[in-house]
């Protein structure tokens, strides 16, 4: 007969082994991937290693963090012709998160924030440019992120274009929103973090790549 | 900072001493067994609510552990009475414990899967855990059938309470949250065992507690960044050290004190541990306090 101490020790012990054994493995790393709608306009890839994007958020009343994102990628397809149809899309990589502090980086990362397992990718998907004044473009679309998809309008204003060293042809756009955090679940510590996060794109396309 | 202790500790541990010395009225000695599952269900949504918001459907992994531990507490305090009270632990909590610890992981972690889980992984996790909460679950219930309330709601205070410590330093604040309503709950529960010690405020308390500690230790792991799995297990370790005890020739036979304090101790011990554990190895570039 097993006494029933030794008994309940092994069988926990077992649970224990089992839950250990099966921790997690990425299987996919995760990617920021470009995604092309159908034009006969011309298309930018996003050049990841001459962009960024770039958030800030008010940090307990007291100051300002800022933060990046480091992959991401995505398409800007520009109709000179008419450049109400235009388009942009982009995907970024959630994991990719970089505030300068790797103790915050994982913090964000988890559930707390963006919890990055269950929603890796951020997206944004324009459904409408509307050209204004002096160059700037408002750029209506969907943003997707943590699992909730809301409308946001970006400011955009293109920086310039050219040949690049390699002789391809550039594009360089900046853009610029915000969004209530809240809106999208990112919801914890409401009081120690600011609800507005301002998202800037510094952003550099290239010409059919 | 004030508002989180308020919301955290504060008023879900007023809402659970209110709760438990309400059952207490209605249902008498006979349905006391109740007293602590009402005080968690009460400490653990007052909390939620008040920290995280509402309504709040399931679109995000860490709302499973709120109607996992509302789920498992409901349950806890609508079982019949005799399950529990006339054999060691009985069947009936360890049951609980694992039927609910089981679907509610799944359902938390289904999100992973196939990215980083496979499915058939994803059922072992929940029948692994749901093993291992059913037996802590039966050994905290077995001890507080076996050591009176007053001896043992200080070990368990200082066990959700380092709980919450070790959820903190593994990277959720928001688990450590939840820890930090379960240890307002039982601090509340221990307050009232020095006014009656022999009363049985803890006895079905110990289901929810185990079933809201391992949803969320799970919920860190799986969707935290880098968090570690030999602290957050050393998380369901207290309540076998006190089992342990519990079936030993001494129990019961030091002066009450000596024993409240050798039982917290044996909280104290692997949850201490498991704080080292949680916080090792980070540089000085991991600096970060919020």
């Amino acid at each position: 007969m097993i006494p029933a101490t030794k008994l309940a020790s092994s069988l926990l012990l077992a649970g224990a082994a089992g839950a250990l054994y099966f921790a997690p493995k990425a299987i996919t790393p995760a990617t920021a991937e470009a995604t092309a709608p159908a034009t006969t306009a011309a298309t930018y890839a996003i050049d990841n290693a001459h962009s960024w994007t770039h958030f800030r958020v008010n940090h307990m009343g007291i100051g300002t963090a800022f933060g990046q994102f480091r992959k991401f990628g995505g398409t800007i397809v520009m109709d000179e012709a008419d450049l109400t149809k235009s388009s942009v899309s982009i995907t970024i990589d959630a994991d990719s998160i970089d505030t300068n502090n790797a103790g915050r980086d994982r913090h964000l990362k988890g559930g707390d924030f963006f919890s990055v397992k269950e929603f890796p990718e951020i997206t944004f998907t324009s459904t409408a440019v509307k050209p204004g004044k002096k160059g700037v473009f408002a750029v209506t679309g969907l943003l997707k992120m943590h699992g909730t998809e809301k409308e946001v309008t970006a400011e955009v204003r293109q920086v310039g274009s050219g040949k690049g060293p390699r002789g391809q042809q550039r594009a360089g756009f900046e853009a610029r929103f915000s969004v209530n955090r809240l809106d999208f679940g990112v919801d914890y510590m409401p009081q120690g973090l600011g609800k507005e996060v301002t998202v800037e794109l510094a952003i550099e396309g290239v010409l059919g790549s | 900072m004030f508002l989180v202790v308020l919301y955290t500790a504060v008023l879900p541990g007023l809402a659970a001493g209110l709760a438990a010395l309400a059952a207490r009225a209605w249902l008498g000695v006979e349905g006391s067994v109740r007293c602590g599952a009402l005080a968690v269900l009460l400490a653990f949504v007052t909390g939620f609510l008040l920290s995280f918001g509402s309504p709040m459907p399931i679109d995000a992994s860490y709302q499973w552990v709120f109607w996992g531990g509302g789920g498992g507490a409901t349950a806890a305090l609508l079982l019949p009475r005799k399950i529990g009270a006339s054999k060691p632990g009985g069947a009936g909590v360890p049951a609980l414990a694992a039927l609910l610890t089981a679907p509610f992981l799944y359902g938390m972690l289904l999100a992973l899967v196939p990215r980083y889980l496979g499915r058939g992984e994803l059922v072992l996790i929940g029948l692994s855990l749901g093993f291992a909460a059913a037996m802590t679950a039966w050994a905290a219930g077995d001890s507080a059938r076996r050591l009176s309330a007053a001896r043992l709601a200080p070990a368990w205070t200082v066990w959700a309470g380092l709980a919450a410590g070790v959820l903190m330093a593994g990277g959720s604040a928001r688990m450590a949250q939840v820890a930090g309503f379960l240890a307002a709950a039982i601090g509340a529960l221990m307050v009232l065992s020095w006014w009656q010690p022999t009363f049985a405020w803890l006895r079905r308390a110990a289901p929810p507690l185990v079933l809201i500690l391992v949803l969320a230790a799970a919920n860190l792991y799986w969707y935290g960044d880098d968090a570690r799995a030999p602290a957050l297990l050393l998380l369901l370790a207290p309540p076998l050290l006190h089992w342990l005890w519990a079936r030993s020739r001494w129990a019961g036979r030091l002066p009450a004190a000596a024993e409240a304090l050798l039982l917290t101790a044996a909280s104290a011990a692997p949850l201490t541990w498991a704080l080292l554990n949680a916080t090792a190895g980070g540089g000085e570039d991991d600096l970060y306090s919020y």
